[in-house]
């Protein structure tokens, strides 16, 4: 009977790391395929059906995007790491300073503030782009960084609410006590909330980190100067194959790799703060 | 202790993060950073007929932006020193996007009041738009109180792509054709003649049947072809490039994808034809390959370029990518004009790539001298000589071009002559967004996936884009 249920066991044990197996597959087989196409000669990345890996690794692929292209990759790369370090930090700024305020104060018209703020979720960039380069543009943000950091300072919906149900499954006692002892409510909000809200912090921070790195959309219209790009809106700029009738797949798939790293190290390196920052709030709530 | 390594972390994250932004804060690139205005070091020739005095009292900054890679990129920043050779106190500022981001990018600037001075436009896709919404300046007028420049240097073809409500608000930068390639090796080993002038769609796909080719070097007319194992195709998948290729083969047949009022034509019967030809190519005669293969017409042409499709399209500003330089294709190839269809007549897509003055700009003055020199005959020469494109002006096709430009002579002699067969271009609001819906989002997408060739799709399809012209208009 016992070996029955411990038969039962590792079979049930060995399908499930078989399904994670495939679905992990799925997931990665993208990143393997561009991994492959960073390896390989152009040709070989047009091949029909295509093949994962290369039959020799072209290794100088990833000297050629340095020498050849011409194009200035350290540049966008910084232009990458200042814009998206100013955003992290305006967005952890703002978003918990504005979490604590609806999270602890009650006040005539909280819940309609909340609930507007919430409702900006919805408000698709598309929509509002024009407005808002209209004003930037009286404000002398465009082909400046200014009009991607600045908004960020402003608060974020989305990270707002995150920080605010974290802040929720902090005792009151504790602000109350410190109150009690005479501490301003910046003092609370810096010296007792703020340590508190570090897995918060880190799981805003990453995924704050991963949007504003990837993002495309905004750089690429507030933008012009082409030195002043970030690497998504460069990664566009390198694979012009209308101009030319020819993509450089082999280059754009090594710059993919090099400006994918970062996020990795970020999320590896911080993902237990991520995973437990995102579920403590949703159990506790 | 863990506390304290905890801190020292974050402090050496935090200080790595602060060098790297006063890194990043700090320099600038001389392309960005234009040179202060500063007096002329030596004498200058008189530009284009104007005057030493006039060329050095006209000054300014102006932005020009482009669609381009960054090879382009260097390219006009070359053509700028040479400007400013002549106009020391100008200082032009050049930017270059992606395709796809130029477009967005330039709609929103327009809208926003913030548009460069001088923009690179396509007349074919975006010009009636950007004219109609009252964003391009009419150069005709300019030209009509410069005396020293004279807009009939151009073809008229190509003023007529430049112009808007019978105003000129664009100068021609270029005019390039679209033709058809074919791989003469495989042609050679196939024993299939060649591309002539009397060919029909007819005939091109008797040459496609014998140059498609499986595992077993079977062909798509033999018996046991098996289409599951195809090695060779015939010809390149061209099914969504709508205004290149599409459009023309449809008014070969006395269809056409819009009216001439501007209206959709898709359901008009050499439309529904052609449609209906280039489907069974794939699903029928299984000698283009289908879009989960190839993904879209540039990735087809791909295959043409490695030598493993007979028949692809081949625009006049490919030549460089393809005959010139290290990166040529590895094929032997030659051009012909698309095929004729059942009206008895061949038309080939014509194209030009103009440069524009913005109506806002506060410079018009520079904005024009740096048009002119942009789109003028010494630049055009360079252009068509380096093989990235036909001239909007004859006698340079005639001489440069024919002489310098990469490709073969007969190549050359084919884009020259399909000038005599323009495919007519509606003047549309947004047909540069009509283009895109019609050709990826229903003939890629949905018509050539699906195996069977259904009318309901293109009578949905001919709803749509009447909708989408009526809420294109003003």
């Amino acid at each position: 009977m016992m070996q029955i249920a411990k038969a039962k066991k590792i079979f049930n044990k060995v399908l499930l790391y078989m399904l994670l197996c495939f679905l992990a597959s799925v997931y990665i087989l993208p990143f393997l395929q561009i991994i492959g196409n960073s390896l390989k000669t152009y040709w070989e990345t047009q091949e029909v059906p295509p093949k994962l890996f290369p039959k020799v690794p072209q290794w100088n692929n990833y000297m050629d995007i340095w020498v050849k292209m011409e194009l200035p990759l350290l540049r966008w790369f910084m232009n990458t790491v200042f814009t998206t370090s100013m955003i992290v930090l305006g967005i952890v700024i703002s978003c918990s300073y504005i979490a604590y305020g609806f999270s602890r104060f009650n006040g005539k018209g909280k819940n309609f503030w909340f609930s507007a703020i919430m409702c900006t979720m919805f408000i698709p960039i598309f929509a509002k782009i024009i407005p808002v380069y209209i004003i930037y543009g009286k404000l002398g943000f465009i082909d400046n960084f200014l009009a991607l950091i600045v908004e960020p300072f402003f608060g974020s919906a989305v990270y707002m609410f995150l920080f605010r149900q974290f802040i929720l499954t902090i005792p009151r006692d504790l602000d109350e006590a410190a109150l009690i002892d005479g501490a301003g409510y910046l003092k609370i909000f810096a010296k007792i909330i703020m340590p508190m809200l570090k897995p918060a912090v880190a799981a805003v921070s990453i995924l704050a980190f991963v949007a504003a790195w990837g993002d495309y959309f905004t750089p690429m219209i507030f933008l012009r100067t082409s030195t002043k790009f970030t690497i998504s809106v460069g990664l566009a700029f390198i694979n012009s194959t209308v101009t030319s009738g020819r993509s450089n797949a082999h280059w754009l798939a090594a710059v993919t790799v090099l400006t994918s790293i970062p996020s990795l190290i970020i999320f590896f390196s911080a993902q237990k703060y991520f995973i437990g920052g995102l579920t403590v709030g949703a159990i506790k709530g | 202790m863990k506390k304290a390594s905890m801190k020292k972390m974050l402090a050496a994250v935090l200080g790595l993060i602060m060098v790297i932004t006063i890194m990043a804060g700090c320099g600038g690139s001389k392309k960005s950073d234009g040179p202060a205005q500063s007096p002329p070091e030596t004498s200058t020739s008189a530009p284009g007929g104007n005057d030493k005095d006039t060329a050095s009292t006209i000054s300014g900054e102006i932005k020009y932006n482009f669609w381009g890679d960054a090879s382009q990129l260097e390219a006009i920043n070359r053509q700028i020193e040479q400007f400013k050779e002549k106009y020391p106190n100008i200082n032009v500022i050049a930017n270059a996007s992606d395709w796809g981001t130029y477009w967005e990018k330039l709609r929103t600037e327009s809208a926003g009041g913030q548009a460069p001075d001088t923009f690179a436009m396509s007349t074919t896709a975006y010009l009636p738009y950007f004219a109609e919404l009252g964003f391009l300046k009419d150069v005709g007028e300019l030209d009509a109180k410069d005396d020293s420049f004279d807009i009939g240097i151009y073809n008229p073809a190509a003023i007529q792509l430049c112009s808007y409500n019978g105003k000129v608000v664009a100068l021609p930068q270029d005019m390039n054709v679209i033709v058809m390639a074919y791989n003469v090796d495989l042609f050679e080993k196939a024993g299939v003649e060649p591309p002539n002038e009397d060919w029909t769609w007819d005939d091109l796909l008797k040459a496609a049947q014998l140059l498609t080719l499986d595992a077993n070097g079977n062909n798509a007319l033999s018996p046991n072809f098996d289409k599951n194992n195809i090695v060779q195709w015939g010809i390149a998948n061209l099914s969504d490039y709508l205004d290149g290729f599409v459009d023309p083969m449809c008014y070969s047949n006395g269809g056409s994808a819009y009216t001439d009022d501007g209206r959709s034509n898709i359901l008009a019967e050499g439309t529904v034809k052609s449609f209906r030809f280039l489907h069974d190519l794939i699903w029928k005669y299984h000698v283009a390959p289908d879009f989960d293969v190839v993904g879209g017409s540039w990735f087809s042409n791909d295959l043409f370029a490695q030598g493993k499709c007979a028949i692809s399209c081949l625009p006049s500003y490919w030549l460089f990518s393809y005959a010139g330089g290290e990166d040529k294709v590895p094929i032997n190839f030659e051009a012909f004009e698309l095929p004729k269809g059942d009206t008895g007549k061949r038309y080939n897509a014509v194209q030009s790539k103009a440069i524009c003055i913005y109506e806002g700009t506060k410079n018009v003055e520079a904005a024009w001298e740096f048009v002119k020199f942009i789109a003028g005959k010494e630049m055009a020469g360079k252009v068509a000589a380096s093989g990235s494109g036909m001239s909007a002006i004859d006698e340079i096709n005639q001489t440069i071009f024919m002489s310098d430009a990469p490709g073969t002579e007969a190549t050359k002699k084919v884009m020259l002559k399909a000038y005599d067969n323009p495919c007519p271009v509606p003047k549309i609001i947004g047909i540069g967004d009509l283009n895109w819906l019609v050709g990826n989002d229903y003939l890629n997408m949905i018509i050539m996936r699906d195996p069977e060739f259904k009318m309901e799709t293109l009578e949905a399809l001919d709803k749509q884009v009447n909708a989408m012209i009526e809420q294109l208009k003003p």
